[in-house]
Parts: structure tokens; sequence; C-alpha cells
């Protein structure tokens, strides 16, 4: 009686166990595929704010060919100090994450934000643009918008992305990079080389052959009765030679240079 | 207007003077004399011919209309033919042979010395042909031989003047030095005052000796462009004017361009060696171009004081004055082969040096050759410095 009443009650015990672990695995939404990841540890999200979610960052990475990498409240991060190395051991070093991406952390506990760009898509963040961003994604912030940072974070990356800084233009595509800013300086260098042949031919064809041809050495003699040289002054000066300094670049890790802001 | 003929002892053939051989050539009997028995022959003709020239004073010669041309007989044919002014060799328009106007270059125009023509006609157009090769935007078909049949070979007159000046030079002289030390650069400029004094001797400064009013040597192309008897109107007068202008600045630059000559070959003048080709007589005196002479010996003479001052980073002359002491004067003749041709309705000189064969003139120009090779440059300028800018910004 007693050996039975203990295994209904383990039984009802494994089944509480089963019902609770459940529960706890429903709290935690997360979605990870090639082109974006949103890992929701808290909840933060409805569901139907995920599915949402998940269609705005597929549709930005779409637009940006960029991954998308979302973390609400995440578990294990300390934040600032060591989401990188999360981004880097969960995300950067499996293989789909080796691509250009972007990550939005948000702290809740802390009222926190971060975002940060890595590979090519750094370029496209400058300091005006981190500012922008996290101008934008505190207000979201303050008023809990979850959704609404993801989507305003979303749509801020594709606009970045529209309109790329001088940095990633020269990055993207060198040659289109001069060619926008610098076609005006190319296009006047080959005016005045077609314009310099044309007026020099031109001119030998006017005046073929060689004015001033009198040899003056050959057809003269110099005897001097005088030859001196006086000694009149001397001044020195001098200048200080400012020595120009180097710059140095950051980089993270194995996945290129990251650029980015809080908020 | 008394003329000489150099005709061959053996057949009585018109003697040349070949530029090849140095030495003058019967073209029918292909008898050959050097130019001290050609001389010797006709000493006594040339001689005649500069008393004739002095007893006539021009009597025979009959001015034409426009005053500056003149005519004279050919002692080979008879014939009544009519030149420039200044001329004073050419061949008969008649019997095309060559005739010596011996009065032209007698008294006071009688040339010091005459550079004899080495370079043959055929070795002439060989030579413009040549450096037309190297051009590569003339019009099609502009360099061939047939084009250039009518070239002539041309004794121009020039002035030659030797000068030795006394010349004083003062000029300020800097030396810089310059050194690093840490991070400052130091210059240390020392002044000096350079003083030099000297004789400078200066030798064969040649100025051309035909005058801007001539017209001899471009008759032709003045002509077909208008000829003075046309002359109606004060605005034709203007057009004429302009022309023969503009006509005198390509001779006098056309006179310089082919420049220089080795006038240590030149010889004494003697009449022979104009047999066969055409010469010019001066009509410019020492006063005429001593101006320019005095202004070019100035300028070498500074010139060379100021090459005397050497070791300084910067030399600036502060005084110049100098002295003619000697100065000596040579009226001498050069060979220039001379050529004109019409392109689109532009008739264009063009002289090549009768003893070194350079070259000088204005050459037709295919401009839309020119053009497309002009904007081949600017393509690979544009591309080159795209790839410049892809390196560097």
């Amino acid at each position: 009686m007693i050996a039975k009443t203990a295994k209904r009650l383990s039984a009802l015990a494994f089944a509480l166990v089963l019902i609770f672990g459940s529960v706890t695995v429903c709290f935690a939404q997360s979605f990870t595929n090639s082109q974006y990841s949103i890992e929701d540890s808290k909840n933060l999200l409805t569901e139907n704010e995920f599915e949402q979610a998940k269609q705005k960052l597929e549709d930005a990475n779409k637009k940006t060919g960029w991954q998308f990498i979302v973390l609400l409240d995440p578990e294990k991060v300390v934040f600032n100090d060591s989401l990188k190395d999360y981004y880097e051991e969960n995300y950067y070093k499996k293989k789909d994450f080796e691509n250009d991406s972007v990550v939005l952390a948000i702290n809740v506990a802390l009222n926190k934000g971060t975002f940060f760009a890595n590979g090519d898509a750094a370029a496209y963040i400058d300091d005006g643009r981190v500012n922008e961003a996290g101008v934008k994604l505190r207000t979201d912030l303050d008023k809990q918008d979850y959704i609404g940072a993801i989507n305003d974070f979303a749509d801020k990356m594709v606009s970045f992305h529209d309109s790329p800084t001088a940095e990633a233009e020269k990055r993207d595509g060198k040659l289109g990079y001069v060619l926008k800013h610098y076609w005006w300086a190319f296009a006047l260098i080959a005016l005045i080389a077609g314009g310099a042949t044309f007026g020099i031919t031109a001119g030998k064809y006017k005046y073929n052959g060689k004015f001033n041809t009198y040899n003056l050495s050959e057809n003269s003699q110099t005897n001097l009765s005088e030859k001196q040289d006086i000694f009149v002054t001397k001044h020195t000066t001098s200048r200080v030679i400012q020595s120009s300094s180097s710059s140095g670049s950051r980089s993270s890790g194995g996945s290129g240079g990251s650029r980015g802001g809080d908020f | 207007m008394a003329t000489l003929n150099y005709d061959c002892p053996a057949c009585g053939g018109p003697l040349k003077f070949n530029p090849d051989k140095q030495k003058f050539t019967c073209e029918y009997c292909l008898s050959e004399f050097d130019s001290k028995t050609v001389q010797e022959m006709y000493a006594q003709q040339e001689k005649k011919v500069d008393a004739e020239e002095i007893e006539e004073q021009e009597n025979r010669a009959r001015k034409s209309e426009d005053g500056e041309a003149v005519i004279y007989t050919c002692p080979t044919c008879g014939a009544e033919v009519m030149t420039s002014a200044t001329t004073a060799a050419t061949h008969c328009f008649y019997c095309n042979n060559p005739v010596v106007l011996g009065g032209r270059l007698s008294g006071e125009y009688t040339p010091d010395k005459v550079l004899p023509f080495v370079l043959t006609k055929d070795k002439a157009i060989e030579k413009f042909l040549a450096m037309c090769k190297k051009r590569h935007f003339l019009p099609k078909g502009f360099a061939s031989k047939e084009r250039f049949q009518k070239i002539s070979g041309v004794y121009f007159p020039y002035w030659y003047v030797d000068q030795q000046k006394e010349a004083q030079l003062t000029a300020t002289c800097k030396k810089v030095r310059r050194w690093r030390s840490g991070n400052t650069e130091y210059t240390e400029t020392s002044v000096y005052k350079a003083e030099r004094a000297g004789s400078v001797i200066i030798k064969n400064v040649a100025e051309s000796a035909l005058g801007n009013d001539d017209d001899g040597m471009l008759k032709d192309v003045q002509k077909e462009k208008m000829d003075a008897k046309n002359i109606k109107t004060e605005a034709d007068r203007q057009k004429y004017n302009a022309l023969k202008k503009q006509q005198a600045k390509q001779l006098g630059d056309m006179l310089n361009g082919v420049h220089p000559y080795d006038v240590s070959k030149m010889q004494p003048f003697a009449m022979s060696y104009l047999s066969g080709f055409t010469a010019e007589k001066r009509d410019l005196d020492k006063a005429d171009v001593k101006q320019n002479i005095d202004a070019r010996m100035h300028q070498y003479a500074e010139q060379l004081l100021k090459d005397t001052i050497s070791g300084y980073d910067s030399v600036n002359v502060d005084y110049f004055n100098e002295n003619t002491e000697l100065e000596a004067w040579s009226y001498g003749l050069l060979p220039v082969w001379v050529t004109t041709y019409n392109f689109k309705d532009e008739i264009l000189p063009f002289a090549i040096n009768g003893q070194t064969g350079k070259t000088y003139g204005k050459l037709p120009l295919n401009p839309a050759k020119l053009a497309a090779f002009s904007a081949l440059i600017a393509a690979i300028a544009f591309a080159l410095s795209m790839l410049g800018g892809m390196l560097f910004l």
C-alpha cells in the first residue's frame, strides 16, 4: 500500500515536474536561422509581437544582406562587458553567422540597451548614426515598447544601408566610391591632359622646329681680369617640425571591426 | 641688268653646283669641275659684269608697275624675265637655265662668305618626308614626294657679327645649408657679393639681312592671295599690307628657324656657287639690324660673366655693364631649301637647312585625327587618375 502510494506520489511529482518544466520552456521564446535570430529570454514580446519581429528582421535581412540578432534581456550576459564575447561565442563562431551582422540587446533590469554592427556593416554606422539610432531606441525603451525598439532598429539599419557612409562606399566598391565623389577631379585631369595634348601637338605643327638655336658656349670665350667673392653676411633661421601622429584601429576578435553605441 | 651664265667649257650646257659632290657638273655631258677651276674660268666675265653694272646703273632695269619687280634678259634664250628686286640668282622661266644676276651682288652688296649647299634636292625632300613620317596628324596624302618636287634651293643673306667686349658684373649670391637637430630644422643662409670683370668674345651672331618689305621668296604666295595691281580701295590696301606683314613674319621666322649652321665651313664668296640655285641679295644694312644684334650681344655677355659664378644656390645680378672694344661684321649667304604648299586655301612656307637638314615651318594638321588622339589621352588620363584615386583616396 505504502509502495503504491509512493509510486503515485512519485508519478504525480514527475507529472508536476513535466508540467512546470513545460511552462518554463513556454516563457523563453527564441528563433534562429541563417538570416536572423531573436532571443526573448524573459518573454518580453507577446507571441504575436514575436512573429511580427521575425517578419521585420527577415525583411530587413533581405534588404540589407546583414544578419540581424536581437537579444532581449539576455541571461548569462553581463551587459556591455561580455555582450560582444557572447556574440562571438554563440553567433560568430557558428557558421551561419560569419557574415556582416547587426546586434541589438536590451536589458530590462538595467533599463539599458546597446547595439553594434560587425564586419562591413560597421562601416555604415558612423558616430552621427550611432547617436541618431540611440535617441530613437532610447525613446522606445523608455516606453517599454520592445517591439517598437526592434522595428525602429530594423528600419534604421535598412535606412543606413540604403544611404551608405563614405567609408561604407569605399568598402563596398572603391571604384564606385571614387567615381561618385571625385569624378569631377578625374574629368578635370582628363580635360587638361586631352587639351594639353591637342594644344602642344597643334603648336608643334604650327611651329615645327626650334628657335634660339645659337650655341653660346661654342661661339664664345671669356677671359676674366677680376674675380672675387666677398662674404657679406650669414643668418640662420629655425622651425619646429610637427611630427605626424599615427592613428590605430580597433578590432574585435575574428569578426573584424565593430561599431555601435549604448542608449 | 648684267647677267651671267656658267656654261660647260666642253659642251656649252649649263653648269650647276652639285652639293653632293661639292663640284660643278654639266647635266648634258656629265663633266665635273671644281669650284677653283670654274672661278678661274669665269673671273674675267664676273669682273665684266661688275663693270657693266656700275656703268649701267640699272639703266636697263625697268621697274614694273608695283615698283618692286625688275626685268632682265636671259643670256641663253633671250627671253625677258621678271624677278623681284632682291633676287640675285634664279632660273629662266622659259629655258630653265640657271642665271646669276651678277650686278645684284656687286659692290657693297658683295657677300663676304657663302656656305655652299650640302644637301641635294632629293636629300632635302627625303629629310622633309622623314620628318613628315614622325608627324602622325598630317592630312592623308600630304607627305608625297610629288608634292614637293617644286622645292627650290635659295641662298639667303645674313649678317654675321663678332664682338669683343669689356664687361663688369656684380651679383648677390646665396648659399643655403639646412640641417635638423631633434624636431627643429635649421636654415643657414650665407650671402656673398660676387664681382667679375674681363673681356668676352662672342662670335657668329647672325641676323637675317632680308628685310620685311621683301616679297621675293613669297612672291607667288602673295600673287595667289592678292596682286598689288588689283588694289583699288583703301580696304584692299589694308588687306594687302596685312598680308605682306604676315608673309614677312613667316619669312623672318623661317630664316631664323633653320639655324644653326656650321659657319666654319663657309667659303669666300664666289658668284659661281649660286649657279643652279636661287639667291637673294640683302636689303637690310648694318644699321637696320644693329639694334637686335646689340641686344643679343649684351644678353650673351651678361650670361657669360654670370656663368663664371658657381657654387651658389642662387645668383641675382645687381649690376652689369659692357663696352664693345672690337666688332667685325660679315655678310654671308646661307643655303636653305624652300617650298610652299597650298593647304585648304592657306599657303604654308617650309624651309630645310641646306647644310644640316634641319626643318622649320608650319605643317597642316588633321584636326579630327588629333581630336580623336587627344580624346584617347583624356580617357587614359581619366582611367589612370581613377586608379590613383582608388589607391590613395
